[in-house]
Parts: C-alpha cells; sequence; structure tokens
C-alpha cells in the first residue's frame, strides 16, 4: 500500500507535507524519500527540505515558484529511484552518570530501572537517526521502547555541553555543540561529531545506526579530540 | 583599494548577511539579516549586490570611521546619520570622507539598523555565509575598538569640475505595524478569532524567536504533534501560554501547534520589533502575501536602476558591484 500525501501551504514560502500510512515506518521511509527525490532533481525555485518521522517541511522562493508548483513536483516526485543507501554503524563510547550524566539516576528511577539498568538497555540497543535537526545536525534517533516516556525538564538547562547523550520521550540525541536544552542528560561521549567544513557537518545519515558504549573516565579522556567515524 | 574601518562605538552589532539558507535538513538555521529587506535596501544603495557582508545594529547606537573615502547608506530603523557632525538622511547614498566619523544613533523606533560600504567587508564565512549562528559558534560581534578590512573601487570623487554629489534616492525606511499572517496547518483547530488580540514582545526575546505575552488560543484538538519542520515566522502556540513566532535563527523542527505564519514581508517587520512592543496580526492569504512582496521587490529593483545611474552619472559607475570581488 502506497502513502497518502497530504499538502498544505505552510506559510507564503512553504509547504508542509503530512504522510499518511498506518505504519510509522512507511511514514518515515517516504518522508525521507521525498526529501532525497527532491535533493537529486530539485525543481526550480526550491529552497530547503526538512524532513522528520512523517513530515517533510518545504520551502522556496515566491517570486521564482509557487505552492502549485512546488506541490506537483513533490507529488511527481520518483521516490523508487535508487534504493536507500545502506545503513551504516556508528559506535559511540559514552561516559554514563556522573558530572556528564547528571539526569541517569532519575530518569532510570522514573523509567522504574535501576541506573546500571538503564545503562545496560541503553547501549545495548540499535539507535536508528530518523532526521538531523537543530541544533547542527543533532541526530533524533528512536530505539528501544521504555515503560514510559521520559519527560523533558521543567526549565531547560541554558547551556548542554556538546556531546551529551540525552532522552526525551521515547527517544535520544546527541548534542552536536553547546547549546540549551530541556532534554534529560545520561551520559557523555567525548567524540567530536561537527565537521564545520562539511556540507552536511556530520558523517551520519538518516537511517544510520549508532550504538553506545559503556567506558570509562582513563578511556573516555584518551578519546577527546576525536571525531566521529563509521564502522569499518 | 583596501580600506580600513575602525569601529568607534558598538552596542550590540555584528557583521551580517542574508544567511546560509537551505541547510535545514542538518538543523542549521538560514539566519541572516532579521530585516533582510533594510539590508537589501542598504546593499542596493552603495552599488553593492544585495547579499554582501554589512552591519546590522541591534537596539543601540554604533560609530565608525574610515581611513579613506567611503560610500555609506544606512537603512532600517535609523532616521538619520551623522556625517562628521553634519546630520544626514537614512535611506541614501552617502560620500563619507576620510577620518569622519559617522554614527547612527540608538533608534527611537524600529530596532535594527544596516550599515553599508560599498564594497567588500572581510569577514570569516562559514557554509557561504558570515551570518551569525550562536549554535554554530560562529560570526563577527563588533566591540570599539574592532576594526574591519573593506574592498573597494571607491577611490574618492576627484573629478575636478563636478562638487560632491548630493544623492536623492530615498530608500524607503522601515515599515511598522501590524504583521501580515497567512493561516497555518491548526489554525481549524483554534477559534475564528485566535489571532485577534494584542500582545506583548516579551524581554526574553531573540533572533530564534519572539515570546509574546497575551491571550492563548484554546486549541479544541489534542493530538500530538511529531516534531516536524517549522517555517520563519511561524506562530506557535506553546503551552506555557502565549505565543511564540519564529525569527531567521530558529530550531528547525518543533512539535507545537501553528496557528499561523508571517508572510515573507513581515517577517522583517517582526526584525523591527523591540522588546515590551505591542503587536497585533492581520489576517492574509497566501495570494496577498505574494502580490505584497513582488510589489517590494520590484521597488528594490527600481531602485538598483537609480542607484547605477546616479553612480554612472557621478563618473564612478566602476563601483558598481560587478559579482567579481573588488
Amino acid at each position: 500500500m502506497s502513502a497518502h500525501l497530504e499538502v498544505v501551504a505552510y506559510g507564503d514560502a512553504g509547504l508542509l507535507v503530512a504522510v499518511r500510512h498506518p505504519e510509522r515506518e512507511q511514514r518515515w521511509v517516504t518522508a525521507q524519500a521525498i526529501a532525497a527525490a527532491l535533493a537529486r532533481t530539485p525543481p526550480p525555485g526550491l529552497v530547503d527540505v526538512v524532513a522528520t518521522y512523517e513530515d517533510v517541511f518545504v520551502a522556496f522562493d515566491p517570486l521564482s515558484t509557487d505552492h502549485e508548483a512546488i506541490s506537483d513536483a513533490i507529488r511527481g516526485a520518483d521516490l523508487a529511484t535508487d534504493e536507500p543507501p545502506a545503513a551504516r554503524t556508528f559506535t559511540v563510547p559514552v561516559l554514563y552518570g556522573g558530572e556528564h550524566g547528571p539526569d541517569l539516576a532519575d530518569v532510570a528511577d522514573g523509567l522504574g530501572l535501576s541506573a546500571s539498568e538503564l545503562v545496560e538497555r541503553h547501549a545495548s540497543a540499535a539507535w536508528t537517526v530518523r532526521f538531523r535537526g537543530s541544533p547542527a545536525a543533532t541526530p533524533f534517533m528512536d530505539g528501544p521502547a521504555w515503560p514510559r516516556s521520559v519527560p523533558r525538564m521543567r526549565d531547560p538547562r541554558t547551556a548542554v555541553p556538546p556531546g551529551s547523550v540525552a532522552l526525551s520521550g521515547q527517544q535520544c540525541a546527541v548534542y552536536t555543540v553547546q547549546s540549551p536544552g530541556g532534554w534529560r542528560l545520561i551520559g557523555r561521549t567525548p567524540l567530536g561529531f561537527v565537521d564545520r567544513t562539511r556540507d552536511d557537518l556530520v558523517p551520519y545519515r538518516p537511517g544510520d545506526v549508532l550504538r553506545f558504549v559503556a567506558v570509562d573516565r582513563d578511556r573516555f579522556d584518551e578519546l577527546a579530540d576525536s571525531l566521529l567515524e563509521p564502522d569499518p | 583599494m583596501t580600506v580600513v574601518l575602525h569601529v568607534e562605538q558598538a552596542g550590540f552589532a555584528a557583521v551580517q548577511d542574508l544567511g546560509r539558507p537551505g541547510h535545514g535538513g542538518v538543523g542549521i538555521a538560514g539566519n541572516g539579516a532579521a530585516d533582510a529587506h533594510a539590508a537589501r535596501l542598504a546593499n542596493t544603495l552603495v552599488g553593492n549586490a544585495p547579499g554582501r557582508p554589512l552591519v546590522e545594529v541591534t537596539g543601540s547606537a554604533y560609530a565608525f570611521t574610515s581611513s579613506a573615502d567611503v560610500l555609506v547608506a544606512v537603512t532600517g530603523a535609523a532616521e538619520r546619520v551623522s556625517v562628521g557632525g553634519a546630520v544626514q538622511p537614512a535611506g541614501e547614498l552617502l560620500t563619507v570622507p576620510a577620518g569622519s566619523r559617522v554614527t547612527v544613533e540608538a533608534p527611537a523606533r524600529g530596532w535594527r539598523s544596516y550599515v553599508a560600504v560599498n564594497g567588500l567587508i572581510d569577514s570569516a564565512s562559514t557554509l557561504g555565509s558570515v551570518a551569525p549562528d550562536s549554535l554554530l559558534g560562529v560570526g563577527t560581534r563588533l566591540s570599539a575598538g574592532d576594526t574591519l578590512t573593506l574592498r573597494t573601487r571607491y577611490a574618492g570623487l576627484d573629478h575636478p569640475h563636478s562638487r560632491v554629489p548630493v544623492f536623492r534616492l530615498s530608500a524607503p525606511r522601515a515599515e511598522l505595524g501590524a504583521v501580515d499572517v497567512t493561516a497555518g496547518p491548526e489554525l481549524d483547530e483554534f477559534g475564528a478569532d485566535a489571532l485577534d488580540g494584542e500582545y506583548e514582545v516579551s524581554p526574553q526575546s531573540d533572533q530564534v524567536g519572539l515570546r509574546l505575552l497575551g491571550p492563548a488560543p484554546e486549541r479544541s484538538a489534542s493530538t500530538e504533534i511529531l516534531s516536524r519542520g517549522v517555517p520563519v515566522g511561524a506562530v506557535e502556540v506553546p503551552p506555557g501560554g502565549g505565543l511564540l513566532v519564529l525569527l531567521r535563527g530558529r530550531l528547525v523542527t518543533a512539535g507545537y501547534p501553528v496557528i499561523g505564519v508571517a508572510t515573507t514581508v513581515s517577517v522583517d517587520r517582526l526584525g523591527q520589533v523591540r522588546p515590551r512592543d505591542t503587536l497585533t496580526f492581520s489576517r492574509r492569504t497566501n495570494d496577498e502575501a505574494v502580490a505584497a512582496l513582488r510589489r517590494r521587490d520590484s521597488a528594490l529593483g527600481a531602485l538598483a536602476v537609480r542607484v547605477r545611474a546616479a553612480l554612472t552619472s557621478s563618473g564612478i559607475g566602476h563601483v558598481l558591484d560587478d559579482g567579481q570581488p573588488p
């Protein structure tokens, strides 16, 4: 069954595409495929495309095109031209808890787990990158279903350090740069994610998998200044 | 030739351009001049391409001198400019002699002024733009004592028989007033009068967005909205009350209902909003919004034609930006 697209105006220079399909995975696959197709064959006047779990935001220049032309390009996009690139795996060392994961005990408590059980479950799972968002190509990932949603902080932190591994709802993210943030911090990786000379900033794409591995303080210090790379 | 610009006074000023659009897919906001139209006008007045680096002055005064004669224009909030003590109009092409202090006063209305100088200001570029982005950790914020290097083809007006011309180009000042919005995807989930109220701009606003204090529209639906891309100008209804209007430094994705989206013209107007200002919204159709944008764009094109004629007839047509570095 193919997905149904609802396309609505999203300002005078944008469209919002909502993918309708009974299966969550198929909604995400379709949203990402639309973004890939528009990147491959950009219609005139296209400015930006942001594909997330089941939506695609498309920005365009209203002086050189219009809602109708961009909507036609979206509906006419060839979603099956290529197989999506094979998912790659990235191994991400994490120092869990302590000063780098100040919310670990509290989050574990809220989930009815011990801190070490939470670490064990987090580190044994495959976390799929669903999209890259703000700030700076932060990977928004989902993985194992927690018994409940992890609530955000009532008062977001003003400065979360880069590399912080964070949970919210059923999602996991790694802060790529220092920024304000309300997600709960369970650990920190010493690896740098962002390379400002790369056009896409980071080596991972939607569909890639991050696996976290617990390391101790010595290993954390040894790996400082290393960059994230895909597993061989 | 190379000219040094000496910053003499800077409250909150930065080197700015039209930002880095097209990187939303990796969570990077376009950023760039908050009042992009004012920035385009300033560059156009001095004969530059509209997206050249210039100085954005936010809610404060700014003053500089230059090591050689330069062509300068100030647009946006500023009503006038002082050049060597003489009051000159804003929105005009000004000839500034070497060493003359150019002062832009803190704005009485509006919030941001743009100071363009003919030529190319050297500034570090990231992903094709000099625009500051606090999340990327890039940008050039200016302080008194800083210098900027300018490359320009302008070498003064040295025609023996012509006096220094007084240009009459009169670029429009920043428009204030109601913010035009088109319908957002969740407008139907709110009452028809959802945006009729008056809102006060919270001082907690920044380049990411304006926090508006005022009536919180009531949502009839309770469906969860998954994180999705949001446009600049989106008028969001956060759970904590009031409204949030996203500006060019927004986080690229969010999960709040969007009841309206400020028109492209009005996004620039939002760049002129001051903390504690009262804000109202006017509903527009997309056709009306695009028509207003087209009118504004043709006026900018007409200004570029007048600038070209004025510079050429003054014997300095060679300073016009031809896309090549000076």
